[in-house]
């Protein structure tokens, strides 16, 4: 699964004699600054995007992170559409890291924001075409035969003149003598075999009997297993460490401290977790140390109040359309921090030498390991990554501290280390989604139309911590995406789906603290989506219009109605059964629009089921339906135990929560039937792994309040005497 | 101190404290991978494996107290062909991630093994495993056409 190829890949798009020699055509992308050309004539595969083997194989690269996200497959299908050969012949792995592998979009490898399919949309089906059009050329030089004349098909070029075949095997070493084409048209749409098609996932097979490598099973020779005991707050640092106990266990070989942690490593888990046990650490708790979540929405709570932050959004007279206005609401809404809690716990191996790190990581962020590798005093190029699958991503295997951490202990005890996190280590150290505090208002006037709109958001800035310079200006666009219209001073654009009238005023009050704040799956989506849903029942209410209605006349674009109305349809909007209330919301996120009507039956102690949810998504593009609703039924899990459970509490400067009992999940026996319909038009292109989460929350909110008769002010459900049966 | 564990019809003789974890016998000493870590408090059931035929959580009993049963792993259910959960996993591409599915197959062919036509509510109350990626509706569903195929 896993290959050792290791190069930089060239910017040309053939290695040639190196190909030639291997008898296979080797084919990568060309990106801008993709690195010097070479040459490594010792590899057959080089790293490269795509060889098509002499046996008759295709071995397809698939850099991106399959975090269940489905990539493997669905990238893959790119390439295998435009280069004519049968899926069976496909083989897909995951390779090392390299800048030939740069996202086309943030520059340097990485799996992020549904970013994966929208990027590579033209530069993977390029791969495929231009390798099928250098075959075709190899075989018209054989045959004397004009290549235009030619086809190719399941793996053989094909001449209808005469019937002859010769397969992709017998052409690579020609082909591969052969110059790269300039850019190469692609197939049209309605020629599509492979785009389109619910192929089985690539993956599938390993998934089920145990033989899938994630970061957690990586065994290197030699290596030692490396058990964390954390500062008792985010801003602690070790002042003494008392090892003797620790170093007393069977199996334990060293404690490494570095700043805020202290490692105990050993042969194997269990004897560093007993280790950690034994291990007596003087901690300086910081300025953090008696931190608290209830501080930091006081904070927040108190920005909003005093009204003062940052512009995001400004247009007309919004304070007059106040005065004016025949009817206003006036919203406030909360939510809380979240973790990720990805199913397979943090951890990353690495192993330091003074001229070498190599680095093997769960990760969603190849791209930075020369941040890793200078964080263990080595010139950024001086390492190797290899990624395994991820036991789920959810934006956590973005950061670089395991990685981090596994190289300065590697580096401390000169032998391969495997970090590994216990749950209560993953919960306790997270970067976690901000909580954030919001007041929405609106103006209606005489004739229920809406007049003004302002929202201020306080919260803290996930881009301030982790690439200040997009944090510009104290604006974090995912602070406010979903909720107002325009762009940062780093450039970067957020939007509303809806149209608030000409006088709008989007403010935000960037409010840091001691508590990490990360990237989690739909980023500011995941709060900003419930909070404009919820914000729009509340218009509707206040002007006496029907929801759908409501939305129907606001929003934008006619793409956005259409997913509204094809719910409306789907779901039997207003028709629920007998005992049944339905909830509904779309959001637009990742160029991608989806709506949910999620609908609830309640007993009569207030206790909730979910019955059945009906879900609609504008994706653009399809390349893989079953993963497609795959993905959006992941979403919705991720969605509906956030909203129904999720919230991270910080005490005396300690994360409370430690364990899935106290933050819980969404079970099988709690989950409701989906049915997904899907809406793909054309451009734009959408992502799938994140869009179906922000309607999620706001759906089910709306149905419980209309069950119950209350007005769910803030997340999670659960925290308002709610339980779900 | 050793203790001498089955796991999958081999005798192993290890070199272990008696509270080791079952898990860690297995991920660490054994070298079989395929039983994850999840949670080490038996709520997620990523370490499930079957014990004299019965799904039981590796993290929360001790190798000692493992010791004299026949242990079985994901590594052991498909030595010749694919088991009927295995094969309706792969019909139906359940896994995403993957991580949680050795669990959740462990789990689910216990339970088809003791009752041949479980009911949804069977369902319900054998697979509490935890899928964070939400695998639940494919995973019923599977279940459900491994009990046909049978
Ligand atoms: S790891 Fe054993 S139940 Fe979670
Ligand atoms: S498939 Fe990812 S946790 Fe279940």
């Amino acid at each position: 699964m896993m290959s050792n190829a290791n190069t930089d890949l060239s910017r040309r798009m053939v290695l040639k004699s190196a190909a030639a020699s291997a008898g296979a055509l080797v084919l990568g992308f060309s990106l801008p600054g993709a690195g010097r050309a070479a040459l490594n004539r010792s590899s057959v595969t080089l790293g490269a995007w795509l060889s098509v083997e002499a046996d008759g194989r295709v071995r397809i690269a698939q850099p991106q992170s399959e975090m269940g996200q489905g990539i493997w497959t669905s990238m893959a299908q790119l390439i295998a559409e435009e280069l004519e050969v049968d899926w069976e012949q496909v083989e897909i792995y995951s390779p090392t890291a390299s800048a030939a592998f740069k996202h086309p979009i943030y520059g340097f490898q990485t799996t992020a924001e549904s970013f994966s399919i929208r990027a590579f949309w033209e530069p993977a089906r390029q791969v495929g075409a231009k390798a099928r059009e250098m075959l075709k050329a190899a075989a018209g030089e054989a045959w004397g035969a004009d290549p235009a004349t030619l086809t190719a098909r399941k793996g053989k070029v094909v001449n209808p003149a005469n019937g002859q075949t010769l397969a992709y095997s017998e052409l690579v070493e020609r082909a591969a003598q052969l110059d790269e084409p300039a850019q190469v048209l692609l197939k049209d749409p309605s020629e599509w075999r492979v785009i389109g098609k619910s192929i089985k996932r690539a993956d599938t097979r390993l998934k089920i009997d145990g033989s899938a490598v994630y970061g957690i099973d990586v065994r290197i020779d030699g290596m030692l297993t490396a058990v964390p005991l954390f500062a008792p707050s985010f801003t602690g640092k070790v002042k003494a460490v008392d090892d003797s106990a620790a170093l007393a266990v069977k199996g334990v070989t060293d404690v490494v401290a570095l700043d805020d942690v202290v490692y105990v490593v050993a042969e194997g888990y269990w004897p560093a977790r007993k280790g950690v046990e034994a291990l007596r650490v003087d901690w300086d708790t910081g300025d953090g140390g008696a931190y608290s979540t209830a501080q930091a929405f006081e904070t927040f709570r108190r920005a909003v109040a005093d009204g003062k932050g940052v512009s995001v959004e400004s247009s007309g007279d919004s304070a007059a359309a106040f005065e004016t206005a025949a009817k206003t609401v006036d919203l406030s809404l909360e939510v809380p921090y979240l973790a990720h809690a990805t199913m397979e716990p943090m951890n990353a191996t690495a192993h330091f030498t003074p001229d070498l790190l190599t680095v093997w990581a769960p990760t969603q962020a190849q791209g930075l390991m020369g941040f890793v590798a200078q964080a263990a005093g080595l010139p950024p190029e001086k390492v190797v990554c290899h990624t395994t699958f991820l036991g789920c991503g959810l934006g956590r295997r973005f950061e670089l501290d395991l990685p981090i951490h596994a190289a300065l202990v590697s580096k401390a005890v000169s032998r391969p280390v495997r970090v590994l996190w216990g749950r209560e280590e993953d919960m306790r150290r997270d970067f976690y989604r901000p909580g954030s505090v919001a007041r929405l208002q609106g103006a209606l006037d005489a004739d229920g139309n809406v007049s003004g709109f302002r929202v201020h958001v306080a919260g803290s800035s996930i881009l301030a911590r982790s690439v200040p310079n997009l944090a510009k200006g104290d604006v974090d666009h995912t602070n406010v995406e979903g909720l107002a219209d325009g762009a940062s001073p780093a450039g970067l654009p957020y939007a509303r789906q809806y149209d608030m009238g000409g006088n709008v005023d989007a403010v935000f009050s960037m409010c840091n603290t001691p508590i990490p704040v990360g990237f989690w799956r739909s980023v500011g989506h995941s709060a900003n989506g419930w909070m404009m849903e919820t914000f729009v029942n509340r218009l509707a209410a206040a002007g006496g219009t029907d929801p759908v209605d409501l939305r129907l006349r606001l929003m934008k674009s006619d793409r956005n109605r259409a997913v509204l109305k094809t719910l409306v349809e789907k779901s039997g909007w207003g028709t629920a059964r007998p005992g049944w209330y339905q909830g509904v919301a779309v959001h637009e996120s990742f160029s991608s629009i989806v709506g949910h009507v999620i609908e609830i039956s309640k007993d009569a102690d207030s206790r909730f089921r979910i019955e059945r949810i009906t879900t609609v998504a504008d994706i653009g593009v399809v390349v893989n339906p079953d993963n497609v609703r795959a993905q959006m039924e992941s979403a919705i899990v991720t969605g509906l135990s956030a909203a129904i459970f999720g919230e991270i509490t910080v005490e005396d400067g300690v994360v409370a929560q430690e364990n899935f009992p106290d933050y819980r999940m969404l079970e099988l026996a709690q989950m409701p039937p989906v049915e997904v319909t899907i809406i793909a038009n054309g451009d734009p292109i959408g992502g799938v792994g994140e869009a179906a989460m922000p309607a999620t929350a706001p759906a089910l909110t709306h149905a419980l309040e209309r069950a119950m008769g209350i007005e769910i002010h803030s997340l999670p459900i659960s925290k308002h005497g709610l339980t779900l049966a | 101190m050793s203790v001498t564990i089955k796991v999958n019809g081999a005798e192993h003789r290890l070199e272990i404290d008696g509270d080791t974890p079952l898990l860690w016998a297995i991920r660490d000493n054994l070298g079989l991978t395929g039983t994850k870590f999840g949670c080490g408090i038996a709520a997620c059931g990523a370490c499930t494996v079957h014990a004299d035929g019965e799904a039981i959580r590796s993290c929360s009993v001790s190798v000692a107290d493992a010791a004299g049963w026949d242990i079985r792993t994901i590594e052991t259910l498909s030595e010749e062909s694919l088991n009927p959960i295995q094969q309706a996993w792969l019909d139906l591409d359940v896994p995403q991630c993957g991580y949680c599915q050795s669990g959740m197959i462990m789990a689910a062919t216990a339970l088809i093994n003791e009752s041949r036509s479980p009911s949804d509510a069977d369902i319900d109350e054998a697979m509490s495993n935890i899928c964070r990626c939400g695998t639940y509706n494919r995973v019923r569903a599977a279940i459900h056409a491994a009990v046909r195929s049978i």
